[in-house]
């Protein structure tokens, strides 16, 4: 949750709450997270990212908007450009999750005796 | 023992489980939701074509406007009278000629035929719109423009010209300089010296207004070919009938008459583009293409379009290629900016003009403009722009489920009686006007004509049966001379011959009243307060898009 909410206050200060710097930071997360999780603990943070990433972009999109939403409809219309915007991201970060899990998943698989 | 501890650790909880179901189940929905919401909108924005000049045209340039603040939007609409697709391709001959009425592809050049500033305000108040007649007489600042490949490049001051000519004189300019530095894309040339065109007309509607657009959608003659061909067909509704034959190379072909009629793609090109044999030639124009707009409006309403996103996908689908929006502007934002028109809750007028001048230039040496007031026109836009918190509430939308299908105003079909108004006088286009005259009394007029140059007195005859139609005519006209019967007309004929001593009405506010049952039933016209006069030539009535159920009747 750290990694999209850092990364949409870091990119709104340099111009774009949904920039790189949103992607980056959330992918860098989203590896980070899948990482440092348990193996039961996987479970859990691989769902929460898609989530995650949406509400964090929704309320950037809502709150940070310039000029702001005026309306419901407005609103509704903003919620879809979080989405076009956060979707890719998360495809990307969940492949990342994906790509450190098999390497995580393969590496305990292999005989303790071979680390030496 | 070491198995048995295995076994329980690969089997967890049943809680656990429907927890991490769950939780998959939930992360994956999110997903496929937000992957269908972005396949969507991608699908609704792929192949638009879109522009970077409202940002090009930058703090320093002549007729840079800053921004406004506030969620208002400025648009403004570009009709471009060009012959060519977006690669600069000419379009086919016989598809221009045939199809389009459109004379031959060298025609037209790269002028903005139609310019309508729109004003949408955040508060979902009336949305106010100015048509700039094509041929107003105005500074066309230069400025910088980023042409990738080339750099900045220095557009040079156009002068006082028609702003129409802002487009085709800068993008011509772009044009050369890429030619000349070795582009021989043709693409490439053409999008980038339409965008220096784009630049250049943006500068010169910002300096005559005083206000910044924020948007801009600029269609072809192919796109709006493709607009109305997309929807089906459209309800438009003449206050006279239209008789505009080719001759000369000029006209449209176009004939239609009096009240509503229903049109195709090829003939709606027609109705905005004929500008001969109306009352006020190109401003008459102006309203044709105002009240185009909103019966377009009115048959995307009545077709479910608007508001429906799908609908919405599948037309734009079809036009996308032909029309050019602003980067920083979606289809998305206009749908749901554009619910301000779907209840007709708009305004449209025509900037006023001081007169007609000649000035040096065109093909025969001299060319004919709109003189205008910069200073008039600047308080008009901006206090119509700045008022929004003085803007009355919206008028209850007409639903498109309880709204009928057609407007009140029936067309001249359902007559029996043959109505002519011949203009007995040299004053141009009068015959129309008392055609509107009666229209907006109920009764609508079969035919114009000529009738001669020096009539001194209006007279009114008729054929048998017509007797009470055409003291009716005379009470509404307010002419002395009493009808007299005509037995060299057929039955069910009048003829109106307008004399000298015929005075118009002076321009006044109209409300819609209902037709007189003995007639041909027409409804009365625009529902709309003329433009407040000014020191020359006023725009003309007002186009209301909530008149005759969005389908306002016009010359």
């Amino acid at each position: 949750m750290l990694g999209p909410a850092l990364g949409a206050l870091l990119g709104k200060a340099i111009g774009g709450y949904h920039g790189p710097v949103f992607a980056l930071l959330t992918i860098a997360a989203a590896a980070l997270a899948a990482a440092a999780a348990t193996p039961s603990g996987r479970w859990w943070v691989v769902p929460a990212l898609p989530p995650v990433a949406w509400l964090i972009a929704a309320a950037a999109e809502l709150a940070w908007h310039n000029p702001p939403y005026a309306d419901t409809k407005a609103k509704a219309v903003g919620l879809v450009h979080a989405t076009t915007h956060v979707f890719p991201v998360t495809l990307a970060a969940l492949a990342v999750m994906g790509l450190v899990i098999a390497i995580a998943t393969v590496r305990s698989r292999r005989p303790r005796g071979r680390r030496a | 023992m070491p198995d048995r501890r295995r076994i329980v650790r690969r089997r967890p909880a049943p809680a656990l489980l429907a927890g991490r179901v769950l939780a998959a189940f939930l992360g994956a929905a999110v997903v496929a939701t937000t992957g269908l919401v972005w396949y969507e909108n991608k699908q609704l924005t792929d192949g638009t074509h879109t522009s970077t000049a409202i940002k090009g045209v930058k703090a320093g340039d002549d007729g840079y406007v800053p921004p406004h603040l506030g969620n208002d939007v400025n648009l403004l609409l570009i009709g471009l009278d060009s012959r060519r697709d977006m690669n600069g391709n000419d379009l086919p001959t016989q598809f221009v000629e045939d199809a389009l009425h459109a004379g031959s592809s060298g025609i037209g050049g790269y002028n903005t035929n139609v310019l309508i500033l729109m004003h949408i305000p955040a508060n979902g108040g009336r949305v106010t719109a100015y048509s700039i007649p094509r041929d107003d007489y105005v500074e066309r600042p230069g400025g910088n423009a980023d042409v990738p490949g080339l750099g900045t490049i220095k557009v040079p001051d156009l002068g006082m010209g028609k702003i129409k000519e802002a487009y085709n004189d800068a993008k011509a300019y772009a044009e050369g300089k890429l030619t000349a530095a070795g582009v021989k894309d043709k693409a490439k040339v053409e999008a980038e010296s339409r965008e220096v065109g784009r630049e250049a007309t943006l500068r010169a509607v910002q300096k005559l207004t005083g206000v910044h657009v924020d948007h801009l959608a600029e269609v072809n003659l192919l796109g709006f070919y493709d607009v109305v061909k997309a929807i089906g067909s459209i309800q438009v509704c003449l206050k006279a009938p239209a008789n505009d034959p080719i001759e000369d190379g000029a006209g449209t072909g176009l004939k239609l008459p009096a009240g509503v009629s229903t049109i195709d793609a090829a003939t709606a090109l027609q109705f905005v583009r004929q500008r001969y044999h109306l009352p006020d030639s190109d401003l008459s124009r102006t309203h044709r293409q105002q009240a185009f707009l909103s019966s377009v409006t009115h048959a995307l309403r009545a077709k479910g379009v608007l508001g429906d996103i799908g609908s919405m996908q599948s037309l734009f689908g079809v036009v996308k290629n032909d029309i050019v929006i602003d980067n920083g502007w979606s289809v998305l934002d206009f749908a749901q900016q554009a619910s301000n028109l779907t209840g007709g809750n708009a305004t449209f007028s025509t900037l006023p003009i001081k007169g007609y001048a000649d000035v040096p230039g065109g093909s025969g040496g001299k060319t004919s403009v709109n003189l205008v007031d910069p200073d008039l026109i600047k308080k008009t836009v901006t206090t119509a722009f700045g008022n929004d918190a003085a803007v009355a509430p919206p008028p209850t939308p007409v639903s498109s489920a309880s709204a009928p299908s057609t407007p009140a105003t029936p067309s001249t079909a359902a007559t029996k009686t043959t109505i002519t108004v011949n203009n007995g006088t040299k004053t141009v286009g009068l015959a129309l006007k008392i055609s509107g005259v009666l229209f907006d009394n109920g009764i609508a007029v079969t035919k114009t004509g000529n009738g001669g140059d020096n009539v001194a007195h209006t007279t009114i005859r008729y054929g048998t049966g017509a007797a009470d139609l055409a003291k009716q005519i005379q009470t509404k006209l307010g002419t002395k001379t009493a009808p007299t019967a005509d037995k060299t007309l057929p039955a069910d004929s009048i003829v109106v011959t307008i004399g000298h001593d015929y005075k118009l009405p002076p321009d006044k506010p109209t409300k819609p009243t209902k037709p007189t049952s003995a007639t041909s039933g027409a409804q009365p016209s625009t529902g709309a307060a003329s433009t407040p006069g000014s020191n020359g030539i006023n725009g003309g009535d007002d186009v209301d898009m909530s008149s005759q159920n969005g389908i306002p009747c016009v010359y």
